[in-house]
């Protein structure tokens, strides 16, 4: 329970539930409403399952075209940021917030999350590094006891 | 505050080095424990395991040993060895190392992957308890600069509308118990009313803030109480708090009005600044004292789901009482 930033959060997957039905509902009848295709945007990106998060970006990027209110765009821009960042898409991630901080320089959230990223992109980095390193480790140990049989 | 006792006591002894090795598969892992610069290090050095795993196993198995005292979990030959488990309690963030044979040594800082920071940094180390805080009301009451305030004791001016959520720490004592405060500040926007309601699950506290300036904010106290008393456990300890009180003269809320609400849902009140920081921390100190009772007593049954208290899994460890706060932790 102990979060240590918004990046690692995740939701409960009641409130995509609860928020699939309401969103469902008004599509059923017609076009959902902004307020219901947020919520479940916002449910969907935080969700553990990828394809999930996929489809919360989908929505968000719709939200973000049809909605020209700019308090809210930030939101999207915010939440397109996050979500892309939780599926390792660090560019996108990075392209979003920095559109925000253009406009809020100095807006600590946003800064906040885009450090947030950057560590993320960092250590995710180093991990593809260290498969490769290990490859390189476990290939080199192949390779040694090849040889040293062979002699 | 009593210090890092086993981590001097072992810098003081020079350089050590123990090993110990966990035997019973073919690919032995071994757990080294060295001394470096003054300070311990932990580093794994692994067999013919797969990097990516061996690192990461291990990294719980010891990170569980030292830190949670699961037992069963421990090496046996690591557990046995006081010296090392002595200077492993005394690991700090950004200290551990990772070892591959007869490579190099990763530090962790530049190695996070293999990382424990995370996970040390949200270990229940320094603390007796986590409680989980969520911070409701208005837009523009003033929220997020009261967390701003606790957490770096400091007045944010023009601060924009928060995004969805933020999260703030900070740990406090009460009756002698470090604790550690979880913030959860929300925002306070009309749109963000559905997607916050899911933060208010497993709160352990809630602090309902109004500003004092603006009657509107203040009517609209009962929806949130609403909110908070059907999203929250009975036992969470609500607070009301009027904001920006260093506005006396644009006062639009009289305090025994706000008294009396408080007093017919059973609040405790508050009157603070964000921005002078007067009773700030009071808010914050008075909740945790209340919900610190409230185990005390019992009323808060910890193994209930969702009470926003996270104990620490005490096991005392030979010589060291580990207090060291270490809240601004790199990672």
């Amino acid at each position: 329970m102990d979060h240590r930033n918004i990046l690692d959060e995740r939701i409960d997957p009641i409130d995509i539930f609860q928020t699939r039905e309401a969103y469902q509902r008004q599509a059923a009848i017609g076009s959902p409403s902004i307020a219901a295709k947020f919520s479940y945007a916002h449910a969907l990106i935080g969700s553990r399952n990828k394809e999930e998060v996929k489809e919360g970006i989908d929505l968000f990027e719709d939200l973000l075209r049809e909605d020209l209110d700019y308090g809210s765009n930030r939101d999207y821009l915010y939440f397109l940021a996050v979500a892309n960042a939780r599926m390792k898409k660090f560019d996108r991630a990075l392209n979003y917030i920095d559109v925000l901080l253009n406009a809020e320089s100095h807006n600590r959230q946003a800064s906040d999350l885009k450090k947030n990223i950057k560590e993320k992109m960092r250590k995710d980095g180093l991990l593809g590094a260290a498969i490769v390193g290990g490859g390189a480790v476990v290939v080199g140990g192949i390779l040694a006891a090849l040889l040293a049989s062979r002699r | 505050m009593e210090g890092r006792p086993a981590q001097i006591n072992t810098a003081q002894n020079g350089p050590r080095v123990s090993q110990s090795r966990r035997n019973g598969s073919a690919s032995a892992h071994y757990f080294t424990i060295f001394m470096e610069g003054g300070k311990a290090h932990f580093g794994i050095i692994t067999g013919t395991q797969p990097l990516f795993s061996v690192g990461r196993k291990s990294c719980n198995v010891f990170f569980k040993w030292s830190y949670c005292g699961v037992e069963e979990k421990k090496p046996r030959d690591l557990a046995r060895n006081s010296a090392a488990r002595r200077s492993a309690a005394a690991i700090d963030c950004g200290d551990v190392f990772i070892r591959f044979p007869g490579l190099f040594a990763y530090s962790t800082t530049f190695f996070s992957p293999f990382c424990f920071h995370s996970a040390m940094a949200n270990t229940p180390y320094n603390y007796s308890y986590i409680f989980k805080y969520i911070i409701i009301g208005d837009m523009g009451v003033g929220k997020s600069c009261l967390l701003h305030q606790f957490t770096e004791k400091k007045f944010m001016a023009d601060c924009p509308h928060t995004i969805g959520v933020e999260f703030g720490t900070r740990i406090i004592e009460v009756s002698g118990q470090k604790i550690k405060l979880q913030i959860w500040d929300t925002a306070g926007q009309e749109r963000f009313r559905a997607v916050t309601r899911s933060y208010y699950r497993g709160a352990a506290g809630a602090l309902m803030v109004y500003d004092m300036t603006r009657r509107s904010t203040y009517n609209h106290l009962s929806s949130w109480l609403t909110d908070a008393r059907n999203l929250t456990n009975p036992n969470t300890a609500i607070f009301l708090i009027g904001n920006k009180a260093d506005l006396e003269d644009q006062r639009d809320v009289p305090y025994e009005e706000a008294k009396a609400f408080a007093e017919e849902n059973g609040l405790t009140f508050l009157e603070c600044s964000a921005k002078t920081g007067s009773n700030v921390e009071d808010a914050f100190l008075e909740t945790a004292k209340e919900i610190y009772q409230n185990i005390q007593d019992g009323s808060l049954d910890l193994n209930a789901a969702d009470t926003g208290v996270q104990p620490k899994q005490t096991l005392p460890r030979p010589g060291t009482t580990a207090t060291n706060e270490k809240s601004d932790c790199k990672c």
